[in-house]
């Protein structure tokens, strides 16, 4: 060391000549990237574990739930529902007929997962296989997108793609916060407490109290009741299972029984709110408010032309995770405030003896 | 510039490098700790369940936790008051943030 030194003079000219080789490696080097690189795909790596951890906690979750209810060779099919069941998307470049060959598609998935679900578990109740059912898609999307992030990290480290790694780095924390809550989402599955996308229903509930559900559609029912002299269809999911049911049809069907005499259908539903507004807001609009991908939608809005009758849209507001977890007070505020307001437009835009259809979209869970 | 100023300023880069350095990396080693960290601090834990029950009438509430079973719409009794049916008219969660 002592010979190192009195070759270049002094500790400062080492120093220098240190600084140098700093400045030489920063600026003409691929150094300070390969570094950076290090750096992203560590973070990246440490993120995907723990996305793996949410997967792994929700799987267990459901297995457990299924153990209790005493499902037998549950651990076969909760591997085979995480892998398959997924939806090619209809033809798009030849428009004709695409929403009745989407809801096609849609019907015949759901069905052979009901099928199989059913020869597994026939014991169980419709609602607890409802829940059952709900628990494990959550599971499924989990696995998703954990099998996407993990397509992507390994494509980064496999070619060195910085910018890859660089993007996902930056991603994951947000991802980690949108996907955690789903993992808590299957405790109040399993408890059969309603979520917050179960707004739709609950307001359905406050309106037509426990008068009988009639069976209209699958997974879907109706009641009447009168207020002031109005009548009332009150369309939702059939509770209190985790299902939303397939309320479009279900309005198509009740209009036509009315030979399409319906003075106005009211849509209820959960949005998401934008960052800085309160959860719990309502919100009244017009159109219909559902947010499915389009074969229940577009059945109330032909209905709503077919019957030449005013469309309102009444939303609650609240965060994505505050959808899928046991819904909070602000949001059963909300709930309170929704009903009042459904109830003011029956009596103030209607007329006594008029037919209307009010729909309380979303998940039933936990709503009777 | 004289020698010794030269030699001054270059001992001040050498320990800015060398604390921005050490600050980095610990900045960086503290990652692998904060992504636990963030894990834990993301959403709120449900405290309990609350199960509000009302008479059908409307003269009487009363609440209580979750029991299992417990469903919006469920007829858990009569009404001590009228004798009505005794409706659950709300189920929520209530939530602790966590710090």
């Amino acid at each position: 060391m002592y010979a190192i030194l009195q070759q270049f003079g002094d500790w400062q000219s080492l120093l220098s000549l240190l600084l140098w080789v700093i400045f030489f490696l920063y600026f003409f080097t691929d150094l300070p990237q390969k570094a950076q690189l290090y750096r992203y795909e560590r973070g990246v790596a440490t993120r995907l574990a723990m996305l793996e951890g949410l997967v792994s906690e929700s799987v267990s979750k459901v297995r457990s739930y299924m153990s209790r209810l005493g499902v037998k060779d549950y651990d076969r099919f909760i591997n085979t529902a995480l892998e398959n069941y997924f939806v090619i998307e209809p033809v798009s470049i030849e428009p004709i007929d695409i929403i009745r060959r989407l809801d096609h598609l849609i019907t015949s998935n759901e069905l052979k997962f009901k099928q199989d679900l059913e020869k597994l578990t026939p014991d169980l109740s419709l609602h607890t296989r409802n829940n059952v059912a709900t628990s494990l898609a959550i599971a499924s999307s989990l696995y998703t997108v954990y099998k996407v992030i993990r397509h992507y990290y390994l494509l980064g480290k496999k070619y060195e793609n910085w910018v890859l790694l660089m993007q996902l780095y930056l991603l994951m924390p947000q991802l980690l916060k949108e996907l955690t809550p789903y993992a808590k989402a299957i405790d109040g599955m399993i408890k059969g407490v309603p979520i917050g996308d179960s707004v739709g229903p609950m307001v359905a509930f406050k309106l037509a109290g426990i008068a009988p559900r009639i069976d209209i559609e699958e997974d879907t029912v109706y009641s009447e009741v009168d207020i002031d002299g109005r009548k009332v269809y009150v369309i939702k999911a059939k509770g209190p299972g985790a299902t939303v049911g397939r309320p479009g049809k279900a309005v198509a069907k009740i209009a036509e029984k009315l030979s399409y005499k319906v003075a106005r259908i009211i849509t209820i539903d959960a949005a998401l709110k934008l960052e800085g507004e309160r959860t719990g807001t309502v919100a009244e609009g017009t159109g219909a408010a559902i947010g499915d991908l389009g074969p229940e939608k577009i059945e109330i809005e032909r209905t709503a032309v077919k019957c030449s009758a005013p469309l309102d849209a009444i939303i609650v507001k609240m965060s994505n995770d505050e959808a899928i977890k046991p819904i909070k007070k602000e949001i059963v505020d909300g709930v309170e405030k929704a009903y009042q307001l459904v109830l003011n437009i029956i009596k103030s835009k209607t007329n006594p003896g008029d037919n209307v259809i009010v729909v309380g979209i979303g998940n039933s869970i936990g709503v009777y | 510039m004289p020698e010794d100023q030269f030699q001054i300023l270059l001992v001040v880069l050498a320990v800015v490098l060398l604390v921005l350095t050490m600050s980095l990396y610990f900045k960086w080693r503290s990652g692998f700790s904060k992504g636990q960290h963030e894990f834990n601090r993301y959403g709120e834990e449900v405290q309990r369940y609350i199960t509000l029950i009302k008479c059908t009438s409307g003269d009487h509430t009363e609440e209580r936790e979750l029991q299992e079973g417990d469903f919006i719409g469920k007829v858990v009794g009569e009404c001590p008051k009228c004798k009505n049916k005794l409706v659950i008219d709300t189920i929520y969660a209530q939530y602790a943030h966590k710090k």
